[in-house]
């Protein structure tokens, strides 16, 4: 299928937004016209995915890993989209969520899957510098939607971070160009395919300035530490079905970009060791800090933002590992991607009862939310690695690998790993099994009794199932099979 | 007058001009240097195009002149005298200490730029020293100052930067490219304007000291 189908849809979706709507017609809308846009999204990616031809149209090129990047940003979109339809029905019964809010919503929504569609997709270099710019440009407003002090706040630090850090980047691409253009290749040439195939034309010292300067400025997309600090605000004060998108899907598309870039310049110096020590060492900070602040947190949506920076340090680690942490990583990226939206809808649900994002205020829920704490424990299960999830083929190998590769880095990875549970753990068994001390027990079964299944619990249930699913096929062999070949792709 | 010297001179205005406004401490004057250091640059990407017989940079410096040397500088005006935000704009360093903390910055960019690989392909060379000055000068802007505007035009400085980056090294960048990135950088600041306006409504102040909601 032509990409045009689903980047079509996805823009009359977003249009549409802006049409005069009589209450829910405006949501209803936006579900379908997600629906048919992630439908025909997955349409364009299924032939690249399972068979590995690559289509290539103008700036736009689908491969195996491009296309499986297409996919989890599909997956997500559509959980994400399904607990959105939630969020907003809730949102205007409730008066939380304004008439222009739902409208900015279902207006960037969908812009902001296709900038991240686009960044998957894209060849040519500056089509992907401006298709990962837009995904900081279509969330802004998403993130000041409650126009509350820490939503404005947290949308301030997002823009200005996370642009200078792509304007950054946007340094990288002009030197990868320039190298480009000093090896006599032509305009035409200025893609990644094109530089990957005349890498060893490529000036090695101008590729490594390259590098640095994308991975500083791809890397604070990421959420890389040190250059994390607008991650915890943004994930935590946006709306939680784009909390679940900034953090199971958009960090995984700018690390993508950083897989993408590395085998140009590995090939040019004829060895990956340089790169791979970026990895590394961003890798164990990025483990390193999170884990620590996980411990002392007292906020249960900060605490699933700085889990998200551990998991892309996790991934980073990996990389840096060769072939097998290669594969760890692409296993990696799916299962977080399907883990931590449902945690971050389930958030969503629990703030909605409870008003507040502090861990002490939260209590009971498995008595009040018996449908959501039972979803919302088992993705924290998932997260934490617990077979069958797909994250617990992932860690093994890493830590299997690693303890081959670089074993001191590999313990130290180990021990925080430990440590990591621990902190989420606390948190959760808190708020799901501890009871209230001041509230009416009868209040609380009431409550239990009037939670209906709605369409977050059924994202967070999909999110799960997927989760195992994908363990589950790892374990049994053919879906290692098709790991290991997607990741050989990649280099 | 030789058209190279002329593009020499320049090119010193643009980075003159951002040293300026990295050192101001009224607004007025900071937006000032900030307009002269675009019109600078747009003149000078005028001047390549006339060295460079590309006659398509006439309508990208054209472009950028008009946004960024006049309807950006009006709009922020416009927006901070309708906001009544002070004139007076804060930042952690005095001005003596600035200006010190700039020339240091300029003279360790330069230093490497002339020892980075860019700088044999570079044309003129001069212009790559001032392209990662500014670049470097903006950044600091952004970490030094605490008042939103100032970071905000930091980051308009430190694109300046890259933009003549771009100019120096990459010498056949597609004009299309050329005017899309324009335009996303630009999408980018009317949002920070957005966003800052949104700031200084609800915490009644421009200085990023006050943004302490969210920390651990």
């Amino acid at each position: 299928m032509h990409p045009f189908i689903p980047f079509s849809f996805t823009l009359i979706t977003a249009a549409l937004a802006f049409l005069p709507s009589k209450k829910d017609d405006r949501r209803r809308i936006f579900g379908i016209g997600m629906f048919l846009s992630c439908a025909a999204a997955a349409g364009a990616a299924f032939a690249p995915l399972v068979t590995g031809v690559t289509y290539a149209w103008g700036p736009i090129r689908v491969d195996r890993f491009a296309a499986y990047v297409i996919c989890l940003v599909t997956i997500v979109a559509a959980l994400a989209a399904l607990a959105a339809v939630h969020y907003l029905s809730h949102g205007r019964n409730e008066g939380t969520v304004s008439r222009d809010a739902e409208k900015t919503f279902c207006f960037f929504f969908p812009l902001f899957v296709l900038s991240m569609w686009t960044a998957a997709a894209a060849d040519n270099l500056a089509l992907l510098w401006i298709a990962l710019e837009s995904t900081t440009l279509t969330t802004t407003l998403l993130v000041a939607l409650d126009r509350t002090r820490g939503a404005i706040e947290a949308a301030w630090k997002y823009i200005v971070l996370c642009s200078t850090g792509i304007t950054l980047g946007l340094l990288g691409v002009l030197m990868l160009i320039h190298s480009a253009a000093d090896a006599q290749l032509g305009s035409g040439e200025l893609t990644l395919s094109a530089l990957v195939s005349h890498a060893g034309l490529l000036s090695p010292e101008a590729l490594r300035w390259a590098f640095v300067f994308l991975f500083i400025g791809v890397g604070t997309k990421v959420g890389f530490v040190p250059m994390h600090a607008w991650l915890p605000d943004a994930h935590s004060k946006t709306p939680s079905p784009i909390s679940a998108m900034l953090s199971g899907i958009l960090l995984n598309v700018a690390f993508a970009v950083l897989l993408r870039v590395r085998p140009i310049v590995d090939v040019a110096l004829g060895s990956s060791a340089w790169t791979g020590r970026f990895f590394l060492t961003f890798g164990l900070l990025s483990i390193a800090l999170p884990t620590l602040i996980m411990l002392v947190q007292k906020n249960y949506k900060r605490m699933l933002a700085y889990s998200s920076i551990e998991h892309m340090g996790l991934m980073s680690f990996a990389v840096s590992l060769g072939p097998v942490g290669m594969l760890a990583a692409t296993v990696h990226m799916a299962g977080h991607a399907f883990a931590k939206p449902a945690l971050f809808v389930g958030s969503g649900e629990m703030l909605h009862e409870y008003r507040s994002t502090r861990i002490d205020k939260v209590r009971d829920v498995i008595a009040r939310r018996p449908k959501t704490g039972v979803l919302f424990f088992a993705a924290l299960l998932a997260l934490l690695a617990a077979p069958p999830s797909a994250l617990f083929v992932s860690e093994f190998l890493i830590v299997a690998t690693g303890m081959s590769v670089r074993p001191v880095f590999t313990i130290v990875v180990l021990a925080l790993l430990v440590i990591i549970p621990f902190g989420m753990m606390r948190s959760a068994v808190e708020r799901l099994f501890s009871s209230e001390t001041e509230a009416d027990p009868h209040a609380a079964r009431s409550a239990a009794r009037t939670e209906r299944w709605n369409l977050a619990n059924a994202s967070m249930l999909a999110g799960i199932v997927l989760c195992a699913a994908l363990g589950v096929a790892l374990i049994s062999g053919p879906g290692y099979r098709f790991f290991a070949i997607l990741s050989q792709s990649i280099s | 007058m030789h058209i190279t010297l002329v593009n020499m001179i320049l090119a010193g205005a643009t980075l003159a001009a951002a040293v300026r406004a990295a050192g101001a401490f009224r607004f007025h004057t900071l937006v000032r240097s900030y307009a002269i250091s675009a019109l600078s640059l747009g003149l000078l990407v005028v001047g390549l195009g006339i060295v460079r017989q590309r006659p398509e940079l006439f309508a990208l410096a054209a472009a950028s002149i008009a946004l960024k040397a006049f309807i950006i500088p009006r709009v922020v005006v416009r927006a901070a005298e309708r906001s009544g935000m002070s004139m007076r704009l804060s930042s952690s360093l005095r001005p003596a200490s600035t200006y010190l903390a700039i020339l240091g910055i300029i003279a360790v960019t330069g230093f490497v730029a002339l020892r980075s690989p860019f700088a044999a392909g570079a044309d003129p060379e001069y212009l790559l020293i001032i392209a990662l000055a500014m670049s470097v000068v903006g950044f600091a802007m952004m970490v030094m100052r605490r008042d939103l505007l100032s970071q905000v035009m930091g980051f308009l400085v430190m694109e300046n930067g890259i933009a003549a980056f771009s100019f120096a090294v990459v010498r056949d960048l597609p004009f299309l490219v050329e005017v899309a990135i324009l335009m996303t950088l630009t999408v980018g600041i009317v949002l920070m304007g957005t966003v800052s306006s949104r700031v200084r409504e609800l915490y009644g102040t421009e200085n990023t000291q006050a943004l302490r909601e969210l920390i651990d």
